[in-house]
Formats: C-alpha cells, structure tokens, sequence
C-alpha cells in the first residue's frame, strides 16, 4: 500500500469489477456459437475463417457462418491452451519467432485431437480463409483444409493526413484517395465472389447497406462511451472489461444484437458515471495501453490502482472503433467498406497517423502517460516520439516480459513502478 | 579477367561504411522492384542501396522494433548516414514500404533535414485480381515524380532503356546458365552479378559478357563431384556469407532464390505498342518475397529448381534466428522438396556472425553425410 505521493489510499472498488453486460455478451457467444456449429456440423453450410482487418460485414449480409481468427485465439489462450497448441506447432516445424498468437488457431487445425478436446469443440473447416497478407498463418490453415486461400492488399497511402480521425467518417474518399480504394474495393469483390460461389447465394446490396449501417449505430454507441471515460471525472469502468465488451462486440457487428449490446454497455457505463461509482475514487493517474492483447493478463490494468492510484482509460481497441470503423455514404455500400479499410492499419501503426492520434487521445483523456508494448510490431518508436515531444511519457514495455510463455509478473511490475516513480510522480491529480 | 574484377567491385558492394558516390544525376532504389528502366530513360542513373553486413546499425535501432531484421536495419542505418544524401530522388518498392513510412516522418519531424525527396512505389502483385489501374498509375507517379526531380523521359529514350536494359538481362542469364552446367564457382559467380551493385549497367554487361567467355572455356569437371546446391533464405541474400558457409562443406551453389542471384535478370521487358503496360507486367511477374500470394507465386521458384532435370543434390533452407514470417513457409517447402526426392537441409544459425557461419557449414556437411548414406 505504498504510494509514492504519499496519500491516504481508499477503498477498492471490487464490487466493479465485472460489468452485468458481460453476462449477456457470455450468453449470446454461447448461443451464437452453437448456432455455428450447428449449421457448419449437420447442415454442412460453408464457413469462413477470417482476420480481424476484414469486412466481416460481407459474410453477414450473406448470413454465412465465420470467425474471426484472433477471437477463437483468445478463447485458447483464455481456456490456458496456448501452450499446448505453441508445441503442435513445434512438432510441425514452425519455429517459435513466428507470431504464436495468430498461430494458435493453426495450431489448433494441425493438431490430432479430438474435436472435444479443443476449446468450445474446435472450429469446422472452413470453405474461405482471408485475411490481409501480412498473415503468416492463416494460408496453412487453407491448405491444410483445403480452404480457398485470399490475401487482401493494401494500397500503400502516401498523402500523410494527421488529422484523418476528424475526416474520415464522411469524407473518406478525399481523405484515401479513390485509386486506392478502388483497387482495394477491386479485391472485396473477389471476396464477394467467392462467398457466392461457395454458397450459392447473391450478395444482396440493400442488406449489405443495412449491415454497414447497423455497424456504424454501434460504433456511435462505442463513441458514446469513448465520451463517457474520458470526459467523467474519474474511470468508471477497468479497461479490461472495457475491452473485452469492444471486442466481444465488435466481430458481431453489423447485427441487431450488437447494437443492443452496445446500448446496454453505454447504458451501464452512464449509470456508473451518474452514480459516481469510479473504479478508484483515489485515481490520481491516468494512462493510456497502445499495442496489443494482453488478453490473458487484463488484471495487469487494474495492478497499480491499489497502490498508486493508476487507472488505464484508454486502449485502441476502443478507438479505433470510434475514429476508423464508422464510414458513411451508403451509395456504394462496398466501396464504404474499402474506404474503412484502405488505411486502417497505418492509423493505428504508422506515422504521423498513429502518433498525431495517441497524443489527441492523451489530451482528450485527460492522460499523464503511456504504456506501450513491443511486441515485434512496427511504428512504436514514433508514437513515442509524438507523444514524448506533447509531454505524455512513455514505459516501453519489452517483449520478453509479456510474452505469455514466459509473462515475468515481477520483473513488468517493478518496471511499471519505476515508471510511475520516475517520470509520473507529481504530474497526477 | 571477369571474375576477379567483378569479385572486386563486390567487395567495394559490401563495405561500410557504404559509400554509395552518388550525386544529384542519381536516383537511389530501395528494393528491387522498380522500373529501373524508366529512371534511366530520365536521364538518371539508377543506384541500388541494397543492405551490407554491419555489426551495428545503432541510428536504425532507434527506429525499429525488435521484428525486424538485419537487413531493414542496415538499410535504414545507410539512409540515416547520410549515403543517399546528395541524390536526386530515394524510390522505395512496396516491400520497404515501412521504412518509406519512417523515413518520411524523420523528415517531417526535421531530423533528417537533408534527404533528397521520398517515394513509393506501390506495384500491386495480387495473382487474381486486376490491379493494373492502380499499377499504371503507381508508374505515372513515379514519372512525374522523375520529372519533378530534373529528368525527362521521352517514348524513344524509354525504349532504347529497355533494349539496354533487356541486353544486360542476356548477359547476365548466360552467366548463370554456365554455372548451373558446373563450370567455376557458385560464391564467384553470386560476386561477380552482385557487382550490380555498384557498376552502371552497361559496364556489369561488359565483364560479365567476359566472364562468359571464360567460364564457357571451362569444363564442367572444374567442379564436378561437389554437390550442387541451391539456397533458399529468409532475407534477401545482400551478404556472401551464406553461399561461403554453404561452399566451404566441399559443394557448389549453382542457384540461389535471391533477386541479387539466379533471380537478378529476370524476364525480359517486351516494349512492343505499349512499353509502360509491358514493364509493370514484367515487375509483377518476377516479384519476389513474402507478400506474394499465394504460396505457388512464392514458391515457384523452388518448384522450377526442384522439378528441373538438373535438380540440385541438396536444397539449403536458411532460417536465421531474426526471422518472424518465412518460417510460415518452411514446412511446406520441405514437403515439396520431398516429393520431388531432393533432400534438405535447414540452417538455423546467423551467418553474418563466425560461429553461426561454421555451424552452417556443418549443418550442409552432416546433411550430406545423411543423404552419402541413403
Ligand atoms: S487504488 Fe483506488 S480504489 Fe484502490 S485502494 Fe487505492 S484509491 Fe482505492
Ligand atoms: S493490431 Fe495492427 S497489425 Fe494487428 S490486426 Fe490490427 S491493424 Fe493489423
């Protein structure tokens, strides 16, 4: 109970720890997945294994089966099977710098098991697998399955907008560039092609319109609570529930459950910003997590209350839901698709986009520093920079230290603490 | 002559620290995958700055994350020492499109204040859908962006590039089929074609058109009784450490996947009615590396190597510590392989380093015990 200002600690709040939502949002994946597997299983429908950068959107207007690979890789490490299925990787000769995450799900095709011992009974085998290309995996899984393999390109953008959270929504197309989203929007018809072939079925335009616009109801119910956590005067919710809801939300979108889904998210997190209920009524800093899962560790957000009166109020799991997944302009619903995807992952990676972005966020968030992880990723060093330059210090958290293989809990908290000591000490509330 | 010449300049191609003796009638390439023949039509020349064997690259690690490899990081470390400085114009391919990115931000935040001008570009290689608009568009950009720089390029002057350019690229294929016969040795042909490096087309043309000579003098016997091996390697091959470490196990390389190697010509650009359609269509058919989908584009180059009636005695699959994507493609390789009856051997170890050196070396020797034994 050390605290290095030196004030009076109060009382932790471990009655929030869990939102109801995460009841409901259980529930429907339960349902939804026995649905799955009912379908793929004794009906023999086509399913679709997809990456998380991909216009899911597609599949759901087609009412075709899928899922989204690094959500099932969740599951296996949140049931603790990553290491069971790193090692089926071994034995086939895929060595361990390889990205294990995306990997799981590989791992979990190639292994010999019965289907039962696999987390929620495995996944079928899919008819499609499309993901963007800088995805090692996921072309064996097509060719073990047999599946058809598509690897999405993305044009490379050069026109460097740091502004692009406030454009992009209506003016997109200005904001890509329309040779680039039409050679990305060339690509979702393929895609499109595809899911005709294997089910037989056409696309239909008006669903797909309605779709997409259920998909930006949501994610305006995302922007509600983005308000929420960082305009009330304390946190109300951990961030890890907070990701857990977006994500666990966000691979059904485009449905009228996950709107409803989300009203009630907002609806509960509004409750607790109206009530005053703040996950540490001491909170004296507040951080913000760039980079990557941590799915398995999500207490390591809510570690540093107790002592320090550290809370985590921001992740890109819930903005980019705000600033990069809403598109209007339903005239082409397709081509909205590709103008939400031609960019997105330099948004969240690459400078100036990332950087110029985190650092609004700080400010937005009323954040004092950051935490972000050095997973193998890329453009880490100038979100840093962009972020060090506004006064928002940043802990680098190296890789070793979170893998999950060898997640080193003493070493990342004194890291965290000399951090909090160091660089945050006399900059908190 | 030829050979030792050549071996020369490809040491000058490896030296740090890189002096690329470029200036302001020069465009510096990133990557392989640009239309040389278009900057030279401009009145440039084309200089490669391909990746050296370095110890430290201490200003490209303040920039890059643990993900990437030697060779981004030597590349980066050259730019950011100020090698293309006094160039007209850097071009990147899409595959160091990241340092593109990093690049253009060091210059925007003012830390590199004398870089010359940035530019991408952006060939799109899907195998199934039609993205010649865009490329065709990547290719007037890059034009303009030449114009914009000082040069002028003209139909006629891009025509006489590309018969230049398509003359070289003859020259360089009788090399490489002489050493695929067995004549000399397969370290001192990869040199003598990596002196593209740092000779003008037109001079590479010349002594290897020499070396030609030689080798077609030279009976197969020179090498015969080595094994013949053909390296496939995670990283572009831009060092002579893996074919040495391979070599020193008593064999020969006779091919290498590698743009700087049995990859270096490529096909011959047609100019035909339509010479800007045919150089995007020759660029998207001969790119290599892993953004290439699907896995037979990837891969079919070790397909034609393995299937060939010449198929070499042993394939070297080279996967360095640093590696985070080819591994992906390593199990399916093998199996190739495989079914082809060509056996292989996998390298784990960093050559640029001595002892990961001498444990390749080892590693291609035990594999050959093995397969000497049945
Ligand atoms: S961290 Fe916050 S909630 Fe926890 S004890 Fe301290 S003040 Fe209370
Ligand atoms: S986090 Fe980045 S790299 Fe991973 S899927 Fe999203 S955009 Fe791609």
């Amino acid at each position: 109970m050390t605290t290095t200002t030196g004030g009076a600690v109060g009382t932790p709040r471990e009655d929030l720890a869990q939102l109801d939502v995460t009841h409901s949002l259980r529930r429907h994946q339960r349902e939804w997945w026995a649905q799955l597997k009912a379908r793929t299983g004794e009906n023999g429908e086509p399913f679709v294994l997809a990456g998380a950068n991909i216009p899911h959107e597609i599949f759901e207007a087609m009412d075709i089966p899928f899922v989204t690979d690094v959500w099932y890789s969740g599951l296996v490490a949140a049931k603790r099977r990553s290491g069971h299925y790193s090692r089926v990787l071994d034995d086939h000769g895929y060595h361990r710098r390889l990205d294990r995450y995306a990997g799981l799900v590989l791992g979990v095709y190639l292994d010999e098991d019965e289907d039962q011992e696999k987390p929620w009974g495995g996944l079928p085998d899919p008819a499609l697998v499309v993901t963007m290309p800088d995805h090692g995996a996921a072309e064996n899984i097509a060719a073990r399955t047999g599946a058809t393999y598509l690897g999405l390109e993305r044009p490379i953008a050069t026109r460097p907008v740091p502004g692009w959270w406030e454009l992009g929504r209506h003016a997109w197309e200005d904001l890509e560039g329309s040779d680039r989203v039409d050679a990305l929007l060339a690509q979702f018809r393929e895609l499109v092609a595809h899911c005709e072939r294997i089910t037989g079925r056409r696309l239909d335009v008006d669903r797909l319109r309605s779709v997409v616009a259920l998909a930006n109801r949501q994610q305006e119910l995302f922007t509600e609570v983005r308000t929420l956590l960082s305009t009330s005067p304390k946190l109300p919710v951990r961030l890890g529930e907070v990701m857990s809801q977006v994500m666990g939300i966000q691979w059904h979108r485009g449905t009228e459950w996950a709107v409803q889904q989300a009203e009630r998210f907002r609806d509960e997190v509004r409750e607790r910003v109206e009530r005053e209920q703040w996950v540490c009524p001491d909170e004296r800093y507040r951080l913000m997590y760039l980079g990557l899962g941590l799915w398995q560790q999500l207490e390591f957000f809510s570690r540093f209350e107790r002592s320090h009166g550290v809370v985590f109020a921001r992740s890109n799991y819930l903005s980019i839901a705000c600033d990069a997944y809403p598109r209007y302009g339903d005239r082409d619903p397709l081509r909205t698709l590709a103008g939400r995807y031609v960019t997105f992952n330099d948004y969240l990676h690459y400078p100036p986009w990332a950087g110029a972005w985190a650092e609004w966020e700080s400010r937005t968030h009323r954040l004092q520093g950051a935490v972000q992880l050095d997973n193998g990723g890329h453009g880490t060093r100038f979100i840093t920079a962009a972020l060090e330059t506004a006064g928002v210090p940043v802990l680098q958290l190296p890789t070793d230290a979170v893998d999950s293989r060898a997640w080193d809990e003493d070493r990342l908290s004194a890291l965290v603490l000399r951090f909090i000591e160091q660089r945050l000490a006399g900059t908190g509330t | 002559m030829g050979a030792t010449t050549l071996e020369t300049r490809y040491g000058e191609a490896q030296a740090w620290p890189a002096d690329l003796g470029v200036d302001a009638s020069c465009v510096v390439c990133v990557g392989t995958n640009i239309p040389i023949e278009l900057i030279t039509a401009s009145g440039f020349r084309a200089v490669p700055l391909v990746a050296r064997p370095v110890a430290a690259t201490p200003r490209a690690d303040d920039l890059l994350e643990s993900g990437y490899g030697a060779e981004f990081r030597s590349v980066l470390e050259q730019l950011l020492s100020g090698a293309a400085d006094s160039a007209a114009l850097v071009v990147f391919d899409r595959r160091f499109r990241d340092l593109y990115y990093y690049l253009k931000e060091t210059v925007r935040l003012g830390w590199t204040p004398s870089l010359p001008p940035l530019h991408v570009f952006d060939l799109l290689l899907s195998r199934s859908v039609d993205c010649s608009a865009y490329n065709r568009e990547q290719l007037r950009l890059l034009a303009a962006q030449l114009e914009r720089s000082g040069g002028a390029a003209g139909p006629a002057r891009l025509t006489g590039a590309i018969e230049a350019a398509n003359a070289w690229r003859a020259s360089v294929r009788t090399v490489l089929a002489q050493r695929r016969r067995g004549a000399g040795s397969g370290t001192a042909v990869f040199r003598a074609l990596g002196a593209a490096r740092v000779l003008d087309r037109e001079s590479h043309r010349v002594q290897l058109d020499a070396l030609h000579t030689v080798m077609a003098g030279t009976p197969a016997a020179a090498s015969s009784g080595r094994p013949r091996i053909a390296l496939f390697a995670a990283e572009t091959l831009y060092h002579d450490r893996l074919h040495t470490a391979v070599e020193s196990a008593g064999t020969v390389v006779v091919d290498e996947d590698s743009e700087w190697g049995s990859r270096l010509a490529g096909s011959d650009v047609d100019p035909g009615t339509d010479p800007a359609a045919a150089l995007l269509a020759k660029y998207w058919a001969d790119a290599t590396g892993r953004e290439l989908r699907p896995f037979d584009a990837r891969s079919a180059f070790l397909r034609s190597v393995v299937d060939d009636a010449a198929a070499p005695d042993l394939v070297v699959v080279h996967v360095p510590p640093s590696d985070t994507r080819f591994g992906w493609d390593v199990p399916a390789m093998v199996r190739m392989c495989d079914a082809a009856g060509v056996p292989v051997a996998i390298v784990r170890s960093d050559v640029l380093i001595d002892d990961g050196h001498a444990e390749a070396t080892t590693t291609v020797a035990r594999a050959l015990d093995r397969r000497a034994a049945g």
